[in-house]
């Protein structure tokens, strides 16, 4: 099969069609953002359907339909662990914290996960959570709006920077316009195009193989290990993927798990992560059978992060294929939104007020959140400008850094009324610090960000050491005060 | 007891995680000191288990969670 993507008018026209579906939404939600809780939230009125696609897409970044299938065609069978956890992770989350995050937001009144760590252990801890959502998560937003520039200078032919302004100015657009309706709603679109989109390429892809039984053999003939659960990887890097992508999204994940908050009660919330899981499966179902087949396919591709645009020009119809194109940019955007509604609100609402020691009034905080929003897309733009490798490192070490230092403060904060201040602050400072030092080790021992001793990720002892710091803060340390307790778990 | 009961499918949920890293931990251990032999297609046992059991666990199993807590919230009224 040839190996070279063939650019071609109909993958403009359709794209262009995306973008304006997209600007459309933002102009026409714009209306009905009145607060920064319409900005942050939706007014908490937003459906089933809608929440539970915009939890997803949002967990599913360009890592996903193009890094996922790209490690698919070169490890194969080795990296279905790795989908099933994904798949997973929005379940596992809501399982772990979701309806008990939901419920203390509601009894204390509080918008963000900053908020609920101001009511329980006062403004210090809130103002940690917003430093480091706002230090660690922005290389993620520079890392998708790198890969956008990369997409679109493929499909559509234009250089790599025109291709990032495309996509930052029309996500800068509807964010800024609509805030989490525009997100939210725009997701939905971008989930259901996803979903379609996988659904129909896995039968022509299995097909184009030789159907699925000679797709095997096919695989097994370039190399037995292949189909192989390991072979190319250890069991720690298995495992250390596996919880990483599954249970410690919690962490990793603020700007998905932001959604927790969102629906108008408990009802809708659970339904909503049945819509979720539903598109979760869908697509990383269907990438177990593209990512493997894709290398017999393509067993010569050098680039295998082109697989899945090359996969969606050369076995689907041109429409069909450009729309799976339009759902690789649509998996960005998504990501993109919410990272940027996210620091946005750590920021006007957790680090500014702490640092100002006063509240703007309501109108005011709506324009400052916008501005926010613009500030912080453009300094993920300027971080893409120029295209470095460590970049897609960077993005692995902000979702490390992050969980390392969110994980189990989050989750002993909805079970554990024992868990005090000083137990939340040695909690994500212990997991942050170890986790940085273990790259440190990595980069001292092997030159790389990605390497580690005896193969064990930072976020792993970032989170054993943050739980064990966590615990030990709090026993050692008086109780919170009775009223906390009672207001967050009466 | 509806509390209790509650508390028992969360506890179940919970425990598809650790049980889950167990089977990838025991097929790891079998295809390493035992080799497998081929299911059917050609394609190890593990790599079909996880393929298309474990999702399909995880739908049963969430399922199973929003039924049964709609149920007992209906109860409570």
């Amino acid at each position: 099969m040839e190996t070279q993507f063939q650019a071609s008018p109909i993958y403009s026209i359709v794209l262009f069609l995306y973008f304006a579906v997209v600007i459309g939404i933002g102009i026409y939600f714009s209306k009905r953002v009145g607060s920064d809780e319409d900005y942050y939230l939706a007014g908490r009125g937003l459906n089933a359907p809608v929440t539970g696609f915009s939890f997803s897409v949002t967990q599913m970044s360009a890592g996903s339909l193009v890094g996922m299938i790209g490690v698919l065609g070169t490890i194969g069978y080795n990296y279905l662990p790795v989908c099933i956890a994904s798949a997973a992770a929005p379940w596992a989350a809501f399982i772990i914290i979701g309806e008990r995050i939901r419920r203390i937001s509601e009894k204390v009144g509080a918008l963000t996960y900053g908020e609920i760590f101001e009511r329980r252990f006062g403004p210090s801890v809130k103002l940690l959570y917003g430093i480091a959502v706002i230090v660690f998560i922005i290389p993620l937003i520079t890392g998708q709006i790198q890969a956008s520039g990369n997409i679109l200078q493929v499909v559509l032919g234009v250089p790599y920077v025109y291709g990032m302004i495309i996509t930052t100015v029309i996500i800068v657009i509807y964010v800024t316009l609509s805030g989490m309706f525009g997100v939210a709603w725009s997701d939905f679109i971008q989930g259901v195009i996803m979903c379609v989109g996988v659904l129909i390429m896995t039968p022509a892809v299995v097909s184009s193989a030789g159907g699925f039984s000679q797709g095997l053999v096919s695989l097994k003939a370039i190399d037995p290990r292949l189909i192989k659960l390991t072979g190319f990887v250890t069991g720690t890097w298995v495992f250390c993927n596996v919880v990483t992508w599954s249970l410690f999204q919690i962490g990793g994940n603020p700007h998905s798990m932001f959604r927790f908050l969102i629906p108008k009660n408990m009802r809708t919330l659970r339904r909503a992560m049945l819509w979720a899981l539903a598109c979760n499966v869908i697509i990383f179902f269907s990438l177990s059978f593209v990512g493997p087949f894709s290398r017999v396919l393509l067993p010569d591709l050098e680039k295998r992060d082109l697989t899945m645009p090359i996969l969606a020009t050369r076995v689907l119809p041109p429409f069909i294929g450009s729309l799976l194109l339009s759902a690789v940019i649509a998996a960005i955007m998504s990501t993109v939104d919410s990272i940027l509604l996210l620091v946005s609100s750590a920021a006007t609402r957790d680090v500014y007020p702490v640092l100002s020691k006063s509240k703007a009034d309501p109108k005011k905080q709506l324009a400052l959140s916008r501005y926010v929003t613009i500030i912080v897309s453009a300094l993920g733009f300027l971080g893409a400008v120029r295209p470095l490798d460590l970049v897609q490192w960077l993005v692995a070490l902000a979702f490390q850094l992050l969980a390392s230092t969110l994980v189990i403060p989050i989750i002993l904060t909805c079970w554990w009324p024992r868990f005090n201040k000083t137990g939340a602050l040695a909690g994500m400072l212990g997991g942050a610090i170890t986790a940085i030092i273990w790259f440190i080790v990595g980069w001292v021992q092997y030159g790389s960000l990605s390497q580690w001793p005896g193969g064990w990720w930072p976020a792993v002892l970032g989170v054993a050491v943050s739980a064990v710091f966590a615990i030990a803060g709090t026993l050692l340390t008086e109780p919170p005060p009775e009223k906390v307790v009672q207001e967050f778990y009466s | 007891m509806q509390e209790k009961k509650r508390n028992l499918v969360v506890y179940f949920q919970l425990g598809f995680v650790p049980l889950f890293l167990l089977f990838l931990a025991l097929f790891g251990w079998f295809e390493k000191f035992f080799g497998w032999k081929d299911g059917p297609l050609g394609l190890h046992y593990g790599i079909w288990f996880m393929c298309y059991f474990s999702y399909l666990i995880l739908l049963i199993s969430a399922v199973a969670f929003f039924i049964v807590r709609e149920k007992s919230e209906s109860k409570e009224g």
